[in-house]
């Protein structure tokens, strides 16, 4: 085989080119991480002004409902662009989620780990969805989630349900709204 | 007496080294599967150079092609398979000693 180096390093670009563009399109993330970044957020008046049974119904009907859009939104987009990833890894982790948050949340009888389990959860959730994306960004928002989980079981804070749905919402809203950009900018 | 050691040229598969074929598989490597479209924007490439070139990754059995459906248009998906994944990847390894050799050599000479 004739072959000089050269030849090899312009191949080896190309290839890391085609690679990097099609790791890009497959990580955008940015409905899920507003839509369920807004739940986040919507739940904080609800839990503080209203109840928490009725902060409880709000998650029980629209995480549900929420994984549905998503999973949705990720077939119309799988449609347009013409390529996916294997979407089982990704359901599992999302069923996952809703049923450790749900089962922390009822199990932990109004105590720390009824506010500490569900973040727990969604933060380990989320550093499984980054790695799934090889996305650092997204698996170090997990693991940012995951400890301030460990954080707010130990230190038990005032408002604790508002604070750590004020991280968990902003955090992802504003996550979401960086992907976007970056896909606004390279399409 | 230690074994020689082969050029990295040696290790490069015949079928696979191609920049088309070389970029299908590296996609594919990213991905579970991708239409043809998809394939033939992203590498700039026509149909026609497109569908020969995943015959030969498809006869090599590096490849697997699913026709189907999708509102009532044809669409035509890409997969890799088990041997397809391997054979990428062995290739990639191949081509990087190659590069690094070639990294090596010119840093020689600059020494000398």
């Amino acid at each position: 085989m004739v072959l000089d180096q050269s030849h090899a390093k312009t191949l080896l670009t190309a290839t890391e080119a085609a690679r990097a563009r099609t790791r890009s399109v497959l990580s955008t993330n940015w409905f899920p991480m507003i839509l369920f970044g807004l739940l986040a957020l919507v739940s904080i008046p609800v839990a503080e002004l209203w109840s928490s049974t009725a902060m409880a119904a709000l998650w029980l009907i629209g995480a549900p409902l929420g994984t549905l859009a998503t999973a949705l939104w990720y077939r119309s987009r799988t449609i347009e662009i013409g390529v996916s990833v294997n979407p089982w890894p990704y359901a599992v982790t999302a069923v996952a989620i809703i049923v450790g948050c749900t089962v922390t949340g009822i199990f932990g009888r109004g105590g720390p780990i009824s506010y500490a389990g569900p973040l727990l959860v969604i933060g380990l959730g989320y550093l499984v969805f980054g790695r799934l994306d090889r996305n650092f960004v997204g698996a170090g928002f997990g693991a940012a989630m995951a400890i301030v989980a460990i954080v707010v079981f130990a230190a038990k804070p005032p408002h604790v349900y508002a604070l750590t749905m004020l991280a968990f919402g902003a955090g992802s809203v504003l996550l979401g709204l960086w992907n976007l950009l970056q896909v606004r900018r390279t399409d | 007496m230690p074994e020689a050691e082969l050029h990295p040229t040696a290790e490069l598969d015949e079928t696979v080294h191609q920049r088309v074929r070389l970029g299908v598989l590296a996609i594919l490597s990213e991905a579970d599967r991708a239409t043809f479209t998809y394939l033939r924007d992203t590498l700039d490439v026509t149909d026609g150079n497109l569908s020969a070139h995943v015959a030969v990754l498809a006869k090599a059995g590096l490849v697997r092609i699913d026709k189907g459906f999708v509102d009532n248009r044809p669409r035509t998906w890409v997969r890799a398979t088990a041997k397809g994944r391997s054979t990428f990847q062995a290739e990639i390894s191949a081509l990087s000693k190659l590069v690094g050799r070639y990294r090596g050599d010119v840093a020689g000479s600059r020494r000398s």
